[in-house]
């Protein structure tokens, strides 16, 4: 071992870290998602950042955009490797069938005094994206939490264009339906705005 | 609903197809008018439209909580430097820093070196040097650092259990000793593996007991003891011992910071316990 492999490691390392650590947060957003729990939302994003590092001399990041995409695209990969492996575990729980909406009502309709508490739809969101499929609950967390276009999330889920859509599609309807009634009521703004304005920004 | 029918307008079900798009402005321009055009005098789309966005924003806004990251990011750094380490004790004598001729040379050599020992040398093994030291680098970065265990599940059975889908192999129960208190768990990763690591409170020392899959580890040629009738290598190593030992497909790696003879008396013990 020596002084020259010594300094040459350390400073690739903090080159790693300096690049990849501010993804640390958006990362474990996503991944707490991926999971059903919080201790496999860390194996996953750990497992992402020791693959990634393994991997970084050999890729050449134009900046923080690719960065992100890069880890989410080994993370993606990882995801996909653990519920293969649980798919095969005679213990894993069933996803809802999404051509079967019924399947969409909360398991625990939310009492009128929590009804407009954050915490509630919180927990109503987890529990619903929890019941996604797993492919279709990938494309839901890319596009809602890391809010990726369409066309990101095909790349890094390198999937056609066609199928992300349509997979988000069907979440989109499965969560709408199974948090509405969590939901406030409320329009966002005066009616005449909301149809003018149309929506939220462009994908 | 109301169902338009002319040519140009649009019907509920063709808006109500169109939710997602237009939600994301991702429509072409005489689509969304068509849309809003439809909005405006149909109050039931309107109403699903509405109801649709004010989900999807308390949505955003709910996933977007944070949680406290300082713990995991030392868990990370500790296993990139212990990454790093491992990977520079791997690398053999530096061919790139040699002269181009003895570079020829070195490659030569190596291509009938490749030719003679087959399989073996195609394969990237872990040296034995990094593989007596990494384990102990582990451990102590673990306690400098004053982490917790990853998950603090005294029960054999049940810590066992949580490892099962954590790990590519089938992990044994943690051995249970009268003088081994078994406090936790942690998943490691180095060797470019997920290991196993049982943490044990033992004499007022920190004890880990590593175990993971045997591929492509070399083991260290030196004989110091034998472990449950197997050759065992022992390292003493910046004041932690480290006792190395093979089980079938399995390598189990026990660091504390005790002398190395009271460690083999307790590498002896558990692999009694776990043969």
């Amino acid at each position: 071992m020596t002084t020259e492999f010594v300094l040459r490691d350390r400073w690739l390392r903090e080159r790693f870290e300096r690049q990849t650590r501010p993804l640390l947060a958006a990362l474990h957003r996503a991944a707490r998602r991926l999971s059903a729990q919080l201790a496999d939302a860390e194996d996953l994003v750990h497992d992402t950042y020791v693959k990634a590092f393994q991997a970084f001399p050999t890729v050449e990041l134009r900046d923080d955009a690719a960065c992100r995409a890069w880890l989410l695209r080994i993370m993606t990969n990882s995801y996909r490797d653990r519920y293969r492996r649980k798919a095969r575990s005679p213990e894993v729980a069933g996803s809802v069938d999404l051509d079967r909406l019924d399947g969409a009502v909360p398991c625990r309709e939310p009492g009128p005094d929590r009804r407009l508490e954050s915490k509630c739809f919180a927990e109503a969101a987890d529990a619903a994206i929890a019941r996604l499929p797993a492919e279709v609950r990938l494309v839901v967390v890319l596009f809602f939490i890391e809010e990726l276009s369409y066309r990101e999330i095909a790349e890094i889920t390198q999937c056609p264009i066609g199928t992300v859509m349509s997979r988000l599609s069907r979440g989109r309807r499965f969560l709408r339906q199974a948090l509405r009634a969590y939901s406030e009521h409320e329009p966002p703004e005066p009616l005449g705005e909301a149809v003018s304005a149309g929506g939220r920004d462009g994908r | 609903m109301t169902d338009q029918t002319s040519a140009s307008a649009m019907t509920c079900q063709d808006v109500l197809e169109r939710v997602d798009l237009y939600l994301d402005r991702a429509l072409r321009p005489a689509e969304r008018r068509a849309v809003e055009a439809h909005l405006l005098i149909c109050a039931s789309c309107r109403a699903e439209v509405e109801a649709a966005e004010v989900v999807e924003t308390q949505l955003r806004n709910a996933l977007g909580d944070e949680a406290p990251l300082h713990q995991l990011w030392s868990r990370i750094a500790a296993h990139l430097r212990a990454d790093s380490r491992a990977q520079r004790v791997e690398r053999r004598p530096s061919v790139w820093r040699l002269s181009r001729r003895a570079a020829i040379a070195a490659s030569a050599l190596f291509a009938i070196g490749v030719v003679f020992a087959g399989r073996r040398l195609m394969t990237s093994d872990i040296a034995a040097a990094a593989v007596m030291r990494t384990p102990v680098d582990e451990l102590r970065s673990f306690i400098d650092s004053g982490r917790s265990v990853d998950v603090a599940i005294t029960d054999p059975a049940q810590l066992r259990q949580w490892f099962v889908p954590r790990v590519d192999f089938a992990p044994p129960m943690p051995p249970t000793l009268s003088d081994l208190s078994l406090v936790g768990g942690r998943l490691c990763y180095f060797f470019r593996r997920r290991i196993a690591a049982y943490m044990y409170h033992v004499d007022g020392h920190v004890l880990s007991l590593y175990i993971m899959s045997d591929q492509d580890i070399e083991f260290p040629s030196r004989r110091d003891a034998m472990v449950g009738g197997q050759p065992a290598a022992v390292r003493e190593l910046d004041g932690f011992a480290h006792i190395l030992w093979r089980d079938g497909k399995l390598y189990y790696s026990l660091v504390s910071n005790q002398p190395a003879a009271r460690l083999v008396q307790v590498a002896e013990a558990i692999a009694m316990a776990t043969g």
